[in-house]
C-alpha cells in the first residue's frame, strides 16, 4: 500500500481547478497551443466561436454591421459606383439614338454648356440628389467627416463648412436678438439647398440638388443621433484630430440618396401612332375620293367624245357611280365605249334620241340607203356625197331617201355614175378595189400603237415608229389612189398618275411628237390629247399614242368645218 | 492622424492680412465675401515633423471706425495671428485693443503678432521701445512681408506649434 498511499497524498497536494486558477493559465495555454497544436486548437474552438457569433448577430446585428462596415462599405460603394457608371453609359447610348424633341433640346444644352449629355439628362430628370453630407464640429466649424456623391464636383469641404458656420454666425448677429439654439436651418441657391441639422455638440449639413425630400430632416437627425451615441467620448475630447470619426462615413453615406422622375409614360407614343393611323386612313380616303373623282371625269370625257352620246348627269355616292344621258341607237353602246378602254361600266341610264352628229348622220344614211359595194357615201356640211358606180335605180331612190334622213340637207351625186357599159363596169370594179384598199390601210394604221417613256413625250426605244411610218405612207397612197379625203386623229394618252391638267398637256404633246416624227401632213391630221387612260395593265401600256382614221372626210378646220 | 485647427487673422484695416495669407493658402471663395459678411475662409496644410495639420484660416475683416470684428467668428479658434502694419503706428494700438477683446472670447488661445510690411523699412513707424513693451506683455513678435514673403511661413509654423503645444498642455 506504500506507493498507492504516496500517490494519494500527492493528488491531495495538487491545487484545486477553479475559475481563478484556470483563468491564470488559460491565455498561456492558448498561446502555447496556437504554436504547437494550432490546427487542433482551431478545430476545438471553432464551434464555440460560431455559436458566439450567432449569438451576437441575434442580439445586436448592428454591432456586427459596425465591425464590417469599414471594409464591406468600401467594397459595396465601389461596386455600386461601377454599376451606376455602366447604367449611365447605356442610358447615354440609348438617348443618343433617340430623336425626341426633348432629347434634341437637351443635346443642344449639353453642347452649349459643355456638360456631358448624360449629365444634362440626369439633371433634367432629377427630383433630388443629396450630393454632399458634412459632419461638422459646431464650435470650431471643422469638418469631422465629409461624404460626397462621386458624380458631383466637390470644393474644399473645410472651407465650405467654415463658411456655412460664418454665415450662420453672421445671420444670427445681423438679426439679433435670437433665442439660444436658433440657427440657420437651410440655404437655397438656384436648384441647390443646403440643409442643416444641429445641436450644441454636432452639426450635419446636406447639399441637395433639386427638391429636398420631406424625410431629409429625419435622415439627418437620425444620423446625427447615431453619430453622437457612437462617438460621444470622442466628441467631448475633440481638439484637432478628426481621425477617430472616419468610420462614421458609413452612417453618413446612406443619406447620399437620389430620386428621379419616372420615365414618361408611353401613352403619348400610342397617341402619336393613333394620330398617324388616322392621318393615313384619312389620306387613303381622300386619295380614293380623288381617284374616284378622276374616274368619273374619265367616264364623262370618253362618252362625250363618242358620237351620238350625250351625258346629262354624272353622280357619285360613296363608291357608287351613276351616269345618265342620251344615246343614238346608231351610236356605240355606252358600256361598250367604256369597256373598249378597259373600264368597268358603272350604272348607266341612257335614253334613245336622234343625234345630228355628222358621223351618226352618215351611219344613218348608210343604214337607210344601203349603198351598193361600188358606192362610198360621205357627209360634210349637211351634204351627203355619193361617189362611185351604182345602178341607175338606186341612184334615183337615193336622191329622194337621202333628204329624208335627219341632218342631211343636200344630196350630191356628181361623183356618182350609173352602171352602163362593160368598160365602165370594169373601171367601177377597179375603183371599188381602191376604196377597199384605202379602208384596209386605215384599219392597219388604227391597229398601230406607239409607247412612251414615263412622264415625257419621248418614245420608248423599241417603239414601232418605222412600222407606223410605213402604214401612214400606205394610207396616204391609198387615199390618193382612191381620190378620197382622209382625216387621221392622232390620239395621245398618259397613265393615271399626276394631275389631270398635266396629263392632258402631256397626252397632246405625245400626239404632236408622233405627228412630227412621222412627218404627217397637217391637213390630214388632227392632234388629240385624250388625257389619262385608266385601268390599262400594266401601267406603262397607258403611255401611248393610237390612230383613228376617218375615210371620206377631211379633218375639221380650226373653226370646226371639215375640209373635203 | 489628420488634425484640423481653426485659426483667425485679426488686425486693423489695411494692415495686409489678406495679402499675408494669400501667400500662404488656397481659397475657393472670391474676395467679395470678405466685404459682404466680414470673413474669408482659407485652408493650408502644414507639416510639423511627422504631424500633418490642416489650418482653417478665418481672415476677418479689419477693424476700423465703421466695422468691428464679430466675436462669434472667433468662437472655436485654436489660435490667432495679430497683424500690425509696421508703417502705421496706430495699427499697433488697434492690435493691442483687438487682442484684449479676443482674449475675452478665446481666453487661452495662443497667438503670434506679425509686424508686417518690413519691405518698407524707410517708412517704418514702430519704435524699438514700443516693441519691447509688447514683448513685455508676452507677445510673440515676428517681422513679415507679404510682398517678399519674409516671415510668413514662419509665423504660421510658430502659431501652429504653439496651438499644438497648448492642446498637449490641456491633456496633461
Amino acid at each position: 500500500m506504500g506507493p498507492e498511499r504516496v500517490r494519494l497524498e500527492q493528488l491531495e497536494e495538487r491545487p484545486v481547478a477553479s475559475p481563478d486558477t484556470i483563468g491564470d493559465i488559460l491565455p498561456e495555454a492558448f498561446a502555447r497551443a496556437s504554436t504547437t497544436r494550432q490546427r487542433v486548437l482551431a478545430l476545438a474552438v471553432e464551434p464555440v466561436m460560431a455559436t458566439a457569433v450567432r449569438t451576437v448577430v441575434r442580439k445586436d446585428a448592428d454591432f456586427l454591421g459596425e465591425l464590417l462596415a469599414p471594409t464591406i462599405g468600401a467594397a459595396v460603394r465601389k461596386a455600386v459606383s461601377e454599376a451606376i457608371k455602366a447604367i449611365l453609359q447605356r442610358f447615354n447610348e440609348a438617348l443618343e439614338r433617340s430623336l425626341s424633341v426633348r432629347s434634341i433640346r437637351w443635346r443642344i444644352e449639353a453642347r452649349r454648356t459643355g456638360r456631358p449629355f448624360a449629365e444634362v439628362v440626369l439633371l433634367h430628370t432629377l427630383v433630388y440628389r443629396v450630393e454632399q453630407v458634412f459632419l461638422i464640429h459646431p464650435t470650431t466649424g471643422l469638418v469631422l467627416v465629409h461624404v460626397a456623391d462621386e458624380s458631383c464636383a466637390v470644393r474644399d469641404p473645410d472651407q465650405v463648412a467654415s463658411m456655412l458656420e460664418a454665415i450662420d454666425a453672421f445671420v444670427r448677429e445681423a438679426f439679433r436678438p435670437q433665442p439660444p439654439g436658433v440657427h440657420l436651418h437651410h440655404v437655397e441657391v438656384g436648384d441647390l439647398t443646403v440643409w442643416v441639422d444641429r445641436d450644441a455638440s454636432l452639426a450635419m449639413a446636406a447639399v441637395v440638388r433639386g427638391v429636398p425630400p420631406r424625410a431629409l430632416g429625419e435622415w439627418l437627425y437620425e444620423a446625427r443621433q447615431r453619430v453622437r451615441l457612437a462617438y460621444q467620448p470622442e466628441l467631448e475630447r475633440f481638439r484637432s484630430d478628426v481621425s477617430p470619426f472616419a468610420p462614421a462615413r458609413s452612417l453618413l453615406e446612406p443619406i447620399l440618396r437620389s430620386a428621379r422622375r419616372p420615365a414618361p409614360r408611353r401613352a403619348h407614343l400610342w397617341l402619336m401612332l393613333l394620330v398617324a393611323a388616322i392621318a393615313s386612313l384619312v389620306g387613303a380616303l381622300v386619295d380614293r375620293a380623288i381617284g374616284q373623282a378622276r374616274l368619273l371625269d374619265t367616264y364623262v370625257d370618253l362618252l362625250q367624245a363618242e358620237p351620238g352620246i350625250i351625258v346629262t348627269s354624272a353622280t357619285r355616292d360613296g363608291g357608287h357611280v351613276r351616269l345618265e344621258g342620251l344615246a343614238d341607237p346608231l351610236a356605240s353602246h355606252p358600256s361598250d365605249v367604256l369597256e373598249r378602254r378597259g373600264l368597268t361600266a358603272p350604272e348607266l341610264t341612257f335614253e334613245p334620241f336622234s343625234s345630228l352628229d355628222p358621223r351618226i348622220v352618215e351611219r344613218r344614211a348608210q343604214q337607210r340607203l344601203h349603198p351598193p359595194a361600188g358606192v362610198m357615201l360621205t357627209l360634210g356640211d349637211a351634204t351627203l356625197r355619193a361617189a362611185g358606180v351604182a345602178p341607175r335605180a338606186w341612184i334615183t331612190q337615193a336622191r329622194s331617201l337621202a333628204l329624208a334622213v335627219p341632218g342631211i340637207e343636200r344630196f350630191d351625186d356628181q361623183a356618182l355614175r350609173a352602171e352602163e357599159a362593160d368598160v365602165e363596169v370594169r373601171e367601177d370594179v377597179e375603183e371599188e378595189a381602191r376604196v377597199a384598199a384605202l379602208r384596209a390601210a386605215a384599219r392597219a394604221l388604227e391597229t398601230t400603237t406607239l409607247y412612251f417613256m414615263r412622264g415625257s413625250a419621248e418614245l420608248t426605244p423599241d417603239a414601232a415608229l418605222d412600222h407606223a411610218r410605213a402604214r401612214w405612207h400606205a394610207l396616204v397612197t391609198a387615199a390618193d389612189a382612191a381620190g378620197l379625203p382622209i382625216c387621221v386623229a392622232i390620239v395621245g394618252h398618259t397613265d393615271p398618275t399626276g394631275s389631270r391638267r398635266a396629263n392632258q398637256a402631256l397626252s397632246k404633246a405625245r400626239a404632236a411628237h408622233v405627228a412630227r416624227a412621222l412627218a404627217m401632213d397637217d391637213a390630214r391630221v388632227q392632234i388629240v390629247g385624250a388625257g389619262a387612260l385608266h385601268d390599262a395593265r400594266p401601267l406603262h401600256r397607258a403611255r401611248r399614242v393610237t390612230f383613228w382614221v376617218d375615210v371620206g372626210a377631211g379633218c375639221p378646220s380650226p373653226d370646226g368645218r371639215r375640209d373635203d | 492622424m489628420i488634425e484640423k485647427l481653426k485659426v483667425c487673422m485679426i488686425g486693423a484695416t489695411a494692415v495686409g492680412k489678406t495679402s499675408l495669407v494669400a501667400r500662404f493658402v488656397s481659397s475657393v471663395f472670391s474676395e467679395r465675401y470678405a466685404t459682404t459678411i466680414g470673413v474669408r475662409i482659407h485652408t493650408r496644410r502644414v507639416a510639423l515633423g511627422e504631424r500633418q495639420v490642416d489650418l482653417i484660416i478665418w481672415d476677418l475683416s479689419g477693424e476700423d471706425e465703421f466695422q468691428s470684428v464679430q466675436p462669434s467668428y472667433l468662437r472655436g479658434a485654436s489660435g490667432y495671428l495679430v497683424v500690425i502694419d509696421g508703417t502705421r503706428r496706430e495699427t499697433m494700438d488697434a492690435a493691442i485693443a483687438l487682442q484684449e477683446r479676443v482674449r475675452k472670447t478665446i481666453a487661452d488661445a495662443p497667438f503670434v503678432a506679425a509686424l508686417n510690411k518690413t519691405d518698407l523699412a524707410t517708412a517704418w513707424d514702430l519704435a524699438d521701445e514700443e516693441l519691447a513693451a509688447l514683448h513685455g506683455r508676452g507677445w510673440s513678435l515676428l517681422p513679415t512681408s507679404a510682398k517678399t514673403g519674409e516671415g510668413v511661413e514662419e509665423a504660421f509654423d510658430r502659431l501652429t506649434t504653439r496651438m499644438l503645444a497648448r492642446q498637449a498642455d490641456s491633456w496633461t
